[in-house]
């Protein structure tokens, strides 16, 4: 099993698509952080505005956490997309290619090359979280300083800048399980299309579809926000409220590791009883 | 060695291979031959566990094991070799050793196939030809009992052609079974041990090299001018398929063939080419009308 993990982060990493990734999520830090560098006093001037009014805002507001916090919140549809850029081409790559065959005429059991597939899914999704939020975190702390945090999440909430790294971090691994779960809708739809474009837009257009019946409000629709993929995956943010709703957080990771459990026996199923023709 | 039975195979309502019944012995290079769309690479894939039969038994050395199990003595090249291109040959075979944990150097594999020069090349920038050689090294990685190669000729040229045979002649005298499927049905004649034809996924014919050697043979004897009385005489005592004005098509032994030319000859009937057609050949033919 560690040999066929092996191979694949051989073939992982001797691939051009994956420095991509990292390049552009990096690429988009370097844009955030320098466009905030310009605008960012005046944006939080505006958006602080009404707050002025009722408080006075000491210290340094617009600081790296924030920026962090930031970054991360405005990427929540780039980053799955270039995620299962990477992760569907793990699976369907081996079709577009035709070393599927190379690689199931080999004696080893389709569920082993399965688990070791989905094991690089997950390191790639756990790898590519720690480099964003070093990214996102470690060049806006340069630039734009520490400090509390004021988020407007939910109202605004005021945290104290000695809780941000637990804060930071969970919300790191809490969009590392979402991410797995997202890319666990890729790998079924790359085993079922056996073609990386599709499988994207299959799983783009479901994400899309989900944030878009999360969007509606009309009384019969808010039951379903429950059963939403997107409605839990942007419960990352919950940890950026003063005081955190544990119950609703943990039960929306469940909710994201069930939808990987989910969709990786599908993938399982299907991918032992393909027949390679 | 390999006693396959009874082996079906359905995609949907197409029966793709129906109830073939067959043995590979050891020791032999077995011809698989067939039409396009016979049905052969759709066998070689159910061998090599990459499609799931609908039925059949399949027995290794008396042992009844299922078909996937095969792939544990086995070494595939099926159809067009695909590898990773965004890696070089040694580093597929690297691979492809890892994945079989199976240590060692894959120097002496290049060599054989004649890939010992193509340093950090990339795959992509590899030949047909080039490709088909890595695919026969990767095929031989865990030192198989069984090799099945599907089309190996394919993209070769002359020089790379011979040298696979040179391969395949050397593997099997070092006591590997060999499974080929070709169109080169001549070459296959002359180098295999066995032969089985398949059309439209029925087994139409299975025969040894002796039996092929002592089955009568088409010939064909083209002359050039057109065939008076008194020359077709000369045809009497053999059986005749065929006249035509300036060649006769005959049935005959393949021991016959060099006495009975020598015989027009001394009558100054002088054949300007002569052709033969084994069973083989001719079943073939027929199937792909």
């Amino acid at each position: 099993m560690k040999a066929l993990v092996k191979t694949e982060f051989f073939k992982l990493f001797t691939s051009l698509r994956t420095y991509l990734t990292f390049a552009i999520a990096i690429v988009l830090m370097v844009i955030i952080n320098f466009g905030l560098y310009i605008e960012g006093e005046s944006i939080l001037a505006f958006l602080l505005q009404p707050l002025k009014e009722y408080f006075l805002v000491q210290g340094n507001i617009l600081n790296g956490y924030l920026i962090a916090y930031f970054s991360l919140n405005t990427l929540w549809v780039h980053i799955p997309v270039l995620i299962i850029i990477v992760t569907a081409y793990i699976y369907s790559g081996e079709f577009e290619n035709g070393t599927i065959k190379l690689l199931l005429s080999q004696p080893i059991s389709r569920g082993r090359i399965m688990w070791a597939k989905f094991m690089t899914m997950v390191s790639y999704n756990l790898l590519f979280m720690v480099v964003l939020a070093l990214f996102a975190l470690i060049p806006a702390v340069m630039i734009f300083g520490r400090g509390d945090i004021m988020v407007l999440n939910n109202g605004v909430q005021f945290l104290l800048e000695s809780s941000f790294f637990w804060r930071y971090g969970l919300a790191v691994l809490f969009a590392m399980i979402a991410m797995t779960a997202f890319s666990s809708l890729s790998m079924y739809a790359a085993l079922y299309f056996k073609d990386t474009l599709t499988a994207i837009l299959v799983s783009f257009g479901v994400l899309i579809l989900h944030t878009l019946f999360q969007s509606f409000t009309f009384e019969v629709t808010s039951t379903w926000q429950n059963l939403l993929f997107s409605y839990h995956m942007s419960n990352w943010q919950l940890l950026f409220m003063t005081e955190v709703p544990w119950r609703q957080f943990g039960l929306s990771a469940l909710f994201l590791t069930g939808f990987t459990a989910i969709f990786t026996v599908l993938s399982y199923n299907r991918f032992k009883r393909m027949n390679i023709a | 060695m390999i006693e396959v039975s009874n082996l079906t195979l359905t995609y949907g309502v197409a029966t793709i291979l129906s109830d073939l019944n067959f043995t590979i012995p050891k020791g032999c290079i077995m011809g698989l031959i067939g039409p396009n769309g016979a049905g052969k690479s759709s066998l070689i894939k159910v061998l090599a566990g990459l499609v799931f039969p609908d039925n059949g038994d399949i027995q290794l050395k008396g042992e009844c094991i299922e078909f996937r199990d095969l792939r544990r003595i086995t070494g595939y090249m099926i159809d067009s070799p695909s590898f990773y291109n965004q890696l070089s040959g040694p580093q597929n075979l690297k691979l492809i050793q890892q994945i079989n944990s199976k240590a060692g150097s894959t120097e002496s594999l290049l060599e054989l196939v004649g890939l010992s020069d193509v340093g950090s090349k990339k795959v992509k920038n590899y030949s047909t030809g080039m490709k088909q050689r890595l695919a026969i090294a990767a095929a031989l990685i865990r030192t198989p009992e069984l090799l099945i190669l599907d089309e190996p000729f394919n993209g070769l040229d002359p020089g790379g052609y011979k040298d696979l045979w040179d391969i395949i002649t050397k593997l099997n005298k070092e006591g590997v079974t060999l499974i080929i499927s070709s169109h080169l049905l001549a070459d296959l004649e002359s180098h295999a041990t066995d032969f089985m034809l398949i059309n439209n996924g029925v087994l139409t014919m299975t025969l040894s090299k002796s039996e092929l050697d002592a089955t009568e043979r088409l010939i064909s004897f083209y002359f050039d001018s057109v065939l008076n009385p008194e020359q077709r005489q000369q045809f009497d005592e053999v059986s005749v398929k065929e006249w035509g004005e300036q060649h006769v098509v005959v049935l005959m032994k393949p021991e016959s063939i060099a006495v009975f030319t020598k015989q027009l000859v001394d009558k100054d009937l002088v054949p300007i080419n002569i052709k033969t057609q084994t069973i083989l050949q001719q079943t073939y033919f027929k199937m792909s009308r």
